[in-house]
């Protein structure tokens, strides 16, 4: 279970881009591409080294109408699948 | 096949070349070559991307002068082999193409067509161009591939010096049987200088004149006009067949890569990405600003970013790299 105090970070292969309303998690490694949805990609977009990833969902959690508990969940969930992807990793 | 699962890369693999073009882009001509496994090390690279990417490959390879290298018929072969690739164009100034070759190149299963540079339709414009004696080995080529059943296209590319002789240029083409020709501006880069190319109404004029003229050709030569400006000439056009104006696929479906590894949007577009070698592909296709510039079409200034034409044209970056500095300006060669 993800624990909402800790820092997470990209890991160092992975990069961000968007072009209006495409947005993409890009492996320059491996060459795997992730389609991101807006609010996946302004999550992933904030994660930062000295912020905890409470931080980041409600920073991003403002800027859309939608339930506070709602949008944490899914919030977890996505930065669930990207722990499992590898294309998130904590920082200790 | 369905050509938005095409991707494009030309590759020079090698810098040396037998002649010393008046126009040409490159900066060196060194002899020494990659070694050829490192030359591997890429096209694993390239057929790599194409397997994540579930694309498939049209390559050129060129120079230099392909035809120097004893690397050439190896690299076509191992690129041959590859079910990611569809299509090889080789393109050569066709000086040093000898009966010889003629069976290496049959061994070449997709081997799609054989480009020679054509730079005039007489031995004089093309020699001022390219140096004496250069037209009649060329002409040579074209015939020795013709009559071993290659398909053979033309690439002319117009600069001040052989503004005069596009129709002879075109008239060799029909004489000659050849399938296709090109006909392309001259990148004030490298050996090529701002002085070289054409203003915007000297283009307007003999684009269209050559709209023309291709209405009355034979249909066995496709006359290429699936690029920038030429949307422009489409009101002279009464062939159903001609597929004019065409939106540049650069930062979108195409790639050049030079001689020692170094990655360029376009081979004339000549601002260096990285390099295969050490980048790898994935790094720069994914990573670099330039490429998600240009893949921006609202990242256009000038006229082209309101134009009419824009889906069928968008100008050339390259021509507006070259000589304004800024690869997201206007084409200053639109007449429009
Ligand atoms: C660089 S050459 C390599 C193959 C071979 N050496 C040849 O000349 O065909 C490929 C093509 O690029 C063209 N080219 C060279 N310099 C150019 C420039 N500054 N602008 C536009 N095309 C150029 C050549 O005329 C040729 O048709
Ligand atoms: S244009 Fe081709 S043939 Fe001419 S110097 Fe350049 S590489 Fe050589
Ligand atoms: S303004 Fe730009 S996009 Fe429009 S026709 Fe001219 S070059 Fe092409």
């Amino acid at each position: 279970m993800l624990d909402l105090n800790d820092v997470y970070v990209l890991n160092d292969n992975f990069i961000l881009r968007s072009i209006h309303d495409k947005f993409w998690c890009l492996d320059t490694n491996s060459g795997d591409q992730y389609r991101l949805n807006r609010v996946a990609y302004d999550i992933l977009s904030e994660l930062h080294p000295n912020q905890p990833i409470s931080v980041e969902i409600s920073n991003v959690s403002s800027k859309y109408k939608i339930a506070k508990d709602v949008f944490e969940r899914d919030a977890i969930e996505l930065l669930s699948s990207a722990i499992k992807s590898n294309i998130i990793r904590k920082e200790v | 096949m369905d050509t938005s699962n095409q991707f494009y890369f030309q590759w020079h693999f090698l810098a040396n070349c037998n002649l010393r073009c008046k126009h040409c882009y490159q900066n060196t001509y060194a002899r020494s070559e990659l070694e050829f496994d490192k030359l591997i090390k890429i096209a694993d690279q390239i057929i790599n991307a194409l397997k994540k990417w579930n694309m498939f490959g049209r390559i050129s390879l060129t120079g230099g002068e392909p035809f120097a290298s004893q690397s050439l018929f190896p690299l076509l072969k191992y690129l041959d082999a590859s079910d990611r690739i569809f299509s090889i164009d080789i393109l050569t100034n066709g000086t040093l193409i000898t009966s010889e070759f003629i069976n290496d190149l049959k061994q070449i299963q997709k081997l799609h067509q054989i480009q020679i540079s054509l730079d005039g339709g007489n031995a004089s414009t093309h020699d001022s161009v390219r140096g004496k004696g250069s037209f009649d080995k060329a002409v040579d080529a074209i015939r020795l591939l013709k009559r071993s059943n290659f398909s053979v296209s033309l690439m002319f590319t117009l600069m001040q010096l052989n503004k005069h002789n596009y129709e002879d240029f075109l008239n060799f083409a029909v004489t000659e049987n050849v399938d296709a020709v090109t006909i392309e501006r001259v990148t004030p880069c490298g050996h090529g200088k701002i002085d070289d190319i054409l203003t915007a109404e000297e283009i307007r004029d003999i684009y269209t004149k050559i709209t023309r003229i291709a209405n009355n050709l034979p249909s066995s030569l496709k006359v290429r006009r699936a690029r920038p400006l030429w949307i422009n000439t489409a009101n002279e056009n009464t062939d159903p067949d001609a597929n004019i104006g065409g939106f540049c696929p650069v930062g979108l479906t195409a790639l050049a890569i030079l001689w020692d590894g170094i990655v360029l949007p376009c081979r004339r577009l000549e601002i260096p990405l990285g390099n295969i070698l050490t980048d790898g592909l994935f790094k720069i296709w994914y990573e670099n600003e330039i490429l998600w510039k240009i893949r921006d079409k609202d990242n256009l200034v000038g006229k082209c970013k309101s134009c009419k034409n824009l889906a069928y044209c968008g100008g050339c970056r390259a021509i507006a790299y070259a000589v304004t500095g800024n690869y997201m300006e206007s084409d200053v060669q639109c007449w429009i």
